[in-house]
């Protein structure tokens, strides 16, 4: 009864050592799984009974041929909880792994799942179970908050106004289109079939562009939680970052102010994986505003609202007490985890006094020196436990970028249908119902409507009106 | 007040109760009412005057893009306004033939008055319905519904619904320069006393404006300086129900252009527009410029078009279609001079501004009745809308669902995946107008479906439902339909010597039916009912595009079948947006899927939004 689209998304919280459950739902499931797997003995999956399941390979395309043993987890439709055919697969629960093989499903004809398309899908088909909706709900609820932030987070930056640039060139170009069908009664000028052609190619070049330069932007950070370090000039940020990653990759050095630029490096807390970022020290100047630094301040500030966890680092043994850091932006205590850093040289007289005064302000403090690395194992511990009981599955940035990925890929797909309907010159009608779905695609990643705006586009441009 | 109508008078209805009151003979008026009483409802139409039923106040044409495939919609399913213009019309012309079919559409020139009269004749013909002159100043409640109006002079009419459409005649006012003038239509009156009546009901009312050009006489134009427009050489009628061969007059309209010369005086003298001095507060539509906004929004332009349109074969009137205008009259005087053709032209009516009353839309359901007031409905410009076409076709719709109040059975109401009726009704209901609000084919998302060919297989089923369209009328429907099944199936079956099926042969662009049919003579015998090659041509053309559209149209039902309660309570969800939520407070929205597609609610509050629809405190509310 249902013609939904295949769908697919993380059903299992992050952290390895756990598993990962990558569920998949829709009448293709079986097969956008089957174009991957594998099973370990010979067996058809489609006689594989509701409710069973069989062991096998994952094997993952380019660039690597990976395969991931995995279980498979067969749930026919309507008795699963969207009512579709849903198949599961079990494997070990690297973030990493969970993006290979939720790129390969895409690729093989699923779609990212939206927050809560499951549960949307087990509401529209009526098989919602009402006593656990509640807590489903809750968890929705919170993962929608979160990534919606991400999402307004990153279409600050450059990416964002990007997708943004291309839409409005689009939009302009529909209203083109647009007018010459509904005002084709009036003395307009009217776009000529070459200008649509050039148009549209130079839509698809930019299309590639942006879809370049998502994959650095996942390798580089979305890829994985990430941990920041924090905190006032040469409070041994670097050195602390050094000692967490074993190697000497950070530059070190006595003078104030030595990292102008975030360095960042794969490290797992515990055995939770994450990319743990060292950014540029706070000095006052830079808080009040506008100095030389300005850029270094605006990054960590962006740095500061992406980290799922933010260590603030502080010198124990400096004279002065941190108390400027009163300066910097409110981190809610849930993200926030203070460490005292030298703790091997006699601590500054305000140190004690104040581990007491944050104490009574709720949170953890931890001793630990990066010389010595004194306390570095229980500052992992923390930091790990923290990240594995993050309830957000995978990280929002992730789900995002390959959001992002999939619905810029659609709208290559739709601008190129555009392009052979330009060159073959077909009906104007059919050429728009290509470019408002591009159009669309692109207004989901920023999340804007589109039909209103082009009629806005026309009336501001042409004259109509007999 | 004139005198009495010759049929009837209000004064003998003193007892009597009716099913339907319609008050105003407009072109939503005169829909109403007929499709009232051709349902079997004992049906009264007041208007201010019968002289001026279905007039056109503004230009003389029906039809035009998207609008043509609002006429068909109507007659598809049992209206009156494409027979009406198939039987007056002085010219017709398909639009956009250059374009692929689903953005085609039929346009006429109407003989104004001949329509006028056509229209009364099939009005005073009508079994079960009143007309009355009369003017409504207030309205009988009762517990909340309406009972019947009160008309000046105190009289009584009692209903079990009403309908108004009143159009440009809520606090009508004229404007011509620094002059204004109380009136909804050049030598008329206006209705102050619905308004205030309105108003004390606790409906909020807000105004729009809109122009119309000046009319000049024909003896006075020098059509020997312009371009001529003629009708085309095989018209096609509006009617699915005009039948035979259909040789309707084909008058020609003529084009001409503004000048530099016309546009400085148009600019010299803009502190004399009402627009510009301030005096005109409504906004006017933005796709019907007056040509003081088009001189100034556009000044790059060096010329205008104008259409000049004869109103009538029995009137000497021309209507000189883009130059709305309330400039003074000797500024009309000096700017129309100065165009090729108008140099001696002498003015029949000079063109005016005119600001009204609207009642924002979100105060009434999809299916036209208002949300305060049980059994109230308002149809046509009333609701913020623009054009004949709009007009009609709402008050048809409020016509029906008047009568299936009165019969105590659900509202019938059109989606946007079935009907551009739909997309207006939908468009109106969540967002209120910044305009006189006009159908463009861009506003259906689904436009490839709702195409004017096609409205009959769309939607004459509920004209048959209803009784509105006869059963042999619906008998050729069902005949054409056999037909174009039974070709698609040979056209998808047979190969063409290359192996492919005939229907993609026929996607070609340079393959039509009827040279398809030169090579293979089974065809030839349905090339003879060119409604149903038609048909055929074009689900090949557009196949593809179709079946997107209609996958499209799947999810968008789901979104739709799963309702919210018309009491849902707003003030238990704590987590949305003050603005997402007052809108939705506002609007009000039946399903899901309206909820969507109101302005200011995100993807993300509909997430919010379907929770709590799904909290168990609102599980017996919530049907699909």
């Amino acid at each position: 009864m249902h013609s939904f689209d295949t769908i697919a998304a993380l059903a299992s919280a992050t952290g390895r050592g756990a598993r990962a459950i990558v569920r998949v739902s829709g009448k293709n499931a079986l097969s956008v799984v089957r174009k991957s797997f594998r099973a370990s003995v010979a067996i058809d999956l489609s006689s594989l009974a509701t409710y069973s399941w069989c062991e096998g390979e994952f094997q993952l395309g380019l660039p690597a041929q990976l395969r991931i043993p995995v279980l498979l987890y067969w749930m026919a439709g309507p008795r699963s909880y969207t009512r579709e055919d849903v198949v599961e697969l079990h494997f070990d629960g690297s973030p990493t792994l969970v993006t290979l093989v939720l790129d390969e499903l895409c690729g093989n004809g699923a779609r990212l799942a939206e927050p809560g398309e499951f549960t949307r899908r087990a509401f529209l088909s009526g098989r919602i179970d009402l006593s656990q909706a509640e807590a489903v709900m809750g968890l929705i609820c919170a993962r929608n908050e979160r990534e919606a932030t991400t999402i307004l987070d990153l279409l600050e930056g450059d990416f964002g106004r990007r997708v943004e640039g291309l839409r409005e060139e689009m939009l302009r170009l529909l209203a083109l289109l647009e007018a010459s069908i509904d005002f084709s009664d009036q003395d307009i000028e009217i776009v000529s079939w070459a200008d649509l052609r050039r148009e549209v190619e130079s839509l698809l070049a930019k299309t590639g562009q942006l879809l370049e330069a998502i994959p650095q932007a996942t390798d580089e950070s979305a890829g994985l939680p990430r941990v920041l370090l924090y905190g006032p000039t040469n409070a041994g940020k670097s050195s602390l970052f050094n000692a967490l990653f074993g190697k000497d990759r950070a530059l070190v050095s006595e003078e104030v102010a030595t990292t102008r630029e975030g360095v960042s490096a794969p490290v797992e807390f515990g055995s939770v994986p994450a990319m743990l970022r060292d950014s540029a020290g706070l000095t006052e100047a830079d808080t009040q505003g506008d100095g030389a630094n300005a850029q270094a301040v605006a990054m960590t500030r962006r740095q500061l609202e992406l980290a799922s966890i933010v260590l603030l680092v502080v010198d124990g043994s400096a004279e002065a007490s941190p108390d400027r850091l009163d300066l910097i932006p409110q981190i809610e205590p849930g993200r926030l985890l203070r460490v005292i850093n030298k703790c091997d040289q006699p601590p500054g007289f305000w140190r004690d006094p104040w581990i007491e005064a944050q104490r009574a302000l709720g949170g953890e403090t931890l001793l630990v020196s990066a010389r010595t690395e004194e306390g570095l194992s229980e500052l992992s511990e923390s930091v790990g436990s923290r990240l594995a009981s993050d309830e957000g599955g995978m990280p929002p940035a992730l789900q995002v970028f390959v959001r992002h990925r999939t619905l810029l890929l659609a709208c290559q797909e739709a601008l190129f249908r555009a392009q052979e309907r330009s060159a073959a010159q077909d009906p104007a009608e059919l050429l728009a119902v290509d470019l408002t779905e591009a159009c669309d695609k692109l207004s989901e990643i920023t999340g804007q409507g589109t039909a209103e705006e082009v009629l806005d586009l026309i009336f501001s441009r042409f004259c109509i009106g007999k | 007040m004139t005198n009495p109508a010759s049929s009837s008078t209000p004064k003998s209805t003193e007892d009597r109760i009716f099913d339907v009151i319609v008050v105003g003979g407009g072109h939503a008026g005169c829909e109403a009412a007929l499709a009232a009483s051709r349902l079997g409802a004992d049906t009264l139409l007041l208007t201010l005057s019968l002289d001026t039923l279905a007039a056109m106040s503004c230009n003389p044409a029906i039809g035009g893009l998207a609008k043509g495939q609002l006429v068909r919609e109507l007659d598809a399913m049992g209206g009156q306004m494409g027979l009406t213009i198939d039987r007056t019309g002085i010219q017709f012309r398909m639009l956009n033939t250059n374009k692929g079919p689903a953005v085609q559409s039929p346009r006429a020139q109407a003989d104004k008055h001949l329509y006028h009269v056509e229209m009364r004749r099939v009005l005073e013909e009508t079994d079960g319905l009143t007309l009355a002159e009369g003017a409504c100043e207030e309205f009988i409640i009762e517990n909340g519904s309406i009972r019947g109006v009160v008309l000046a002079g105190g009289q009584v009419c009692r209903g079990r619904t009403v309908i108004i459409t009143t159009g440009t005649f809520l606090r009508g006012l004229m404007h011509t320069g620094s002059k204004t003038k109380a009136g909804g239509r050049a030598g008329e009156a206006t209705f102050s006393g619905i308004s205030t009546s309105l108003q004390r009901l606790g409906f909020e009312l807000l105004r729009l404006k809109t122009g119309t050009p000046p009319r000049l006489f024909q003896d006075s134009i020098d059509f020997g300086r312009c371009q001529e427009q003629l009708g085309d050489a095989d018209p096609v009628p509006f009617s699915y129900r005009t039948v035979g061969k259909f040789c309707p007059e084909q008058t020609p309209c003529y084009i001409t252009y503004t000048n530099p010369d016309t546009h400085s005086v148009i600019r010299e003298n803009l502190d004399r527009s009402p627009l510009y001095t301030g005096q005109i507060s409504g906004a006017g539509p933005r796709y019907c410029p007056s040509i003081e906004d088009k001189v100034v929004k556009f000044a790059e332009r060096d010329r205008h078009q104008i259409f000049l349109e004869p109103e009538s074969l029995s009137s000497d009137w021309i209507y000189v279609n883009g130059i709305s205008t309330s400039l003074p009259q000797d500024v009309q005087d000096a700017f129309v001079h100065s165009i090729p053709g108008l140099e001696k032209a002498r003015f029949a009516r000079y063109g005016y501004a005119v600001e009204y009353d609207f009642l924002p839309p979100h105060q009434i359901y999809p299916h036209l009745e208002t949300k305060r007031i049980s059994g109230l409905f308002l149809a046509g410009q009333i609701n913020g809308t623009s054009g004949y076409e709009e007009a009609a076709v709402q008050g048809f719709m409020a016509g029906i669902n008047a009568v299936l109040k009165v019969r105590d059975e659900s509202p019938f109401v059109l989606d946007r995946s079935e009907a551009y009726i739909g997309v207006l009704m939908d468009d109106l209901v969540n967002s209120c107008p910044r305009e006189p609000y006009r159908m463009f084919t861009s506003r259906a998302e689904f436009r490839l479906l709702l195409r004017h060919d096609n409205a009959d297989r769309r939607l004459m089923k509920y004209g048959r439902n209803f009784g509105l369209i006869s059963a042999e009328c619906y008998a050729g429907l069902q005949e054409k339909e056999v037909h174009i099944e039974k070709t698609l199936a040979f056209l998808s079956e047979k190969f063409s010597a290359e192996g492919r099926s005939l229907l993609r042969v026929l996607r070609r662009p340079e393959m039509n039916f009827a040279s398809l049919s030169e090579h293979y003579p089974e065809l030839l015998s349905v090339s003879r009912y060119p409604e149903v090659s038609q048909q055929v041509e074009i689900e090949a053309k557009y196949q593809g595009y179709i079946e997107r559209q209609q996958a499209h149209v799947t999810k968008f039902k789901q979104m739709e079948g799963v309702s919210i309660p018309a009491d849902f309570d707003y003030s238990m969800i704590t987590h949305m947006k003050t603005e997402a939520l007052e809108v939705l407070k506002r609007v009000r929205p039946l399903s899901l899927g309206q909820a969507s597609r109101i302005a200011g609610v995100t993807p993300a509050d509909i997430s919010i939004l379907m929770m709590h629809l799904l909290r168990p405190s609102n599980e017996k509310k919530v049907s699909r």
